[in-house]
């Protein structure tokens, strides 16, 4: 198993950083547009909830994403020092079925929950760590 | 992110979007489509044949345009997706609070015979 690591900041503007990189990494092993697009998916949705909710200071925090993969899977493993959150335990989002009803919170977490094949979260070492599984071929 | 609009003579507004409808893209143009969708009456297309990535912030600005577009007892709609952002939208579950077609012609025939 291969793999590749990327260390963003908690800064928004850092995002950018993860497009450059998925465009490399996805040259460097093959992926379709379509995983590209998951896994850039998936991972700014983690990122931007870790950035946006899990510090309370206004310090410098960095964010080691670390991606692997076989011939088959692609596993993402995002880590952050921030606050104790488990994003899984988020409840799942209820479809509205009217425009007036719609509600956008928990759509990132329903995001990730929809596009990966598995998805983890522990706390290790005062870390949370978020770690995502993608099919190769979606 | 850019956009640009223009408003057909049948009272039809159309803003195609080009670019990524991610944290950076959306930031970049929420305000101004927020204010450019919602002040104008007529019903608006969004034709999005040029966003090449959306991400969940970008879906909230569609939804809350449509939204404000529909308390004005307007409507808005979105033409022309790319197959992996029209994915998102059905992952979603907002294609279907959001009409959304295959083409401008045919959201503007839609809109024009409600």
């Amino acid at each position: 198993m291969s793999s590749t690591t990327l260390v963003l900041r908690n800064h928004l503007d850092d995002l950018d950083r993860l497009s450059d990189w998925i465009v490399e990494v996805s040259e460097q092993y093959s992926f379709s547009q379509k995983l590209s697009f998951y896994l850039e998916l998936v991972i700014a949705e983690a990122v931007t909830n870790i950035i946006q909710n899990a510090y309370l200071d206004q310090d410098e925090h960095t964010i080691p994403i670390l991606l692997s993969c076989d011939d088959h899977r692609v596993r993402v493993e995002i880590k952050d020092d921030g606050l104790p959150f488990d994003p899984l335990q988020q409840p799942e989002v209820t479809f509205p079925t009217r425009l007036e009803e719609a509600d956008e919170g928990g759509l990132g977490i329903h995001l990730i929950r929809s596009y990966t094949q598995e998805c983890c979260y522990r706390r290790q070492h005062n870390q949370n760590v978020l770690t995502l599984t993608l099919s190769k071929e979606p | 992110m850019q956009f640009e609009t223009s408003l057909l003579s049948d009272h039809i507004q159309v803003v195609k979007l080009a670019g990524r409808l991610d944290l950076k893209g959306t930031n970049e143009i929420n305000d101004t489509f927020s204010f450019t969708v919602g002040l104008e009456p007529a019903p608006t297309i969004v034709d999005m044949s040029e966003v090449v990535f959306l991400a969940s912030i970008g879906i909230r600005m569609l939804i809350s345009a449509a939204r404000a577009k529909a308390n004005r007892g307007s409507k808005m709609v979105l033409a022309n997706p790319v197959p992996l952002v029209k994915e998102a939208l059905t992952t979603a579950g907002f294609d279907a609070l959001i009409p959304t077609f295959n083409t401008v012609d045919e959201a503007k025939a839609a809109l024009k015979s409600e």
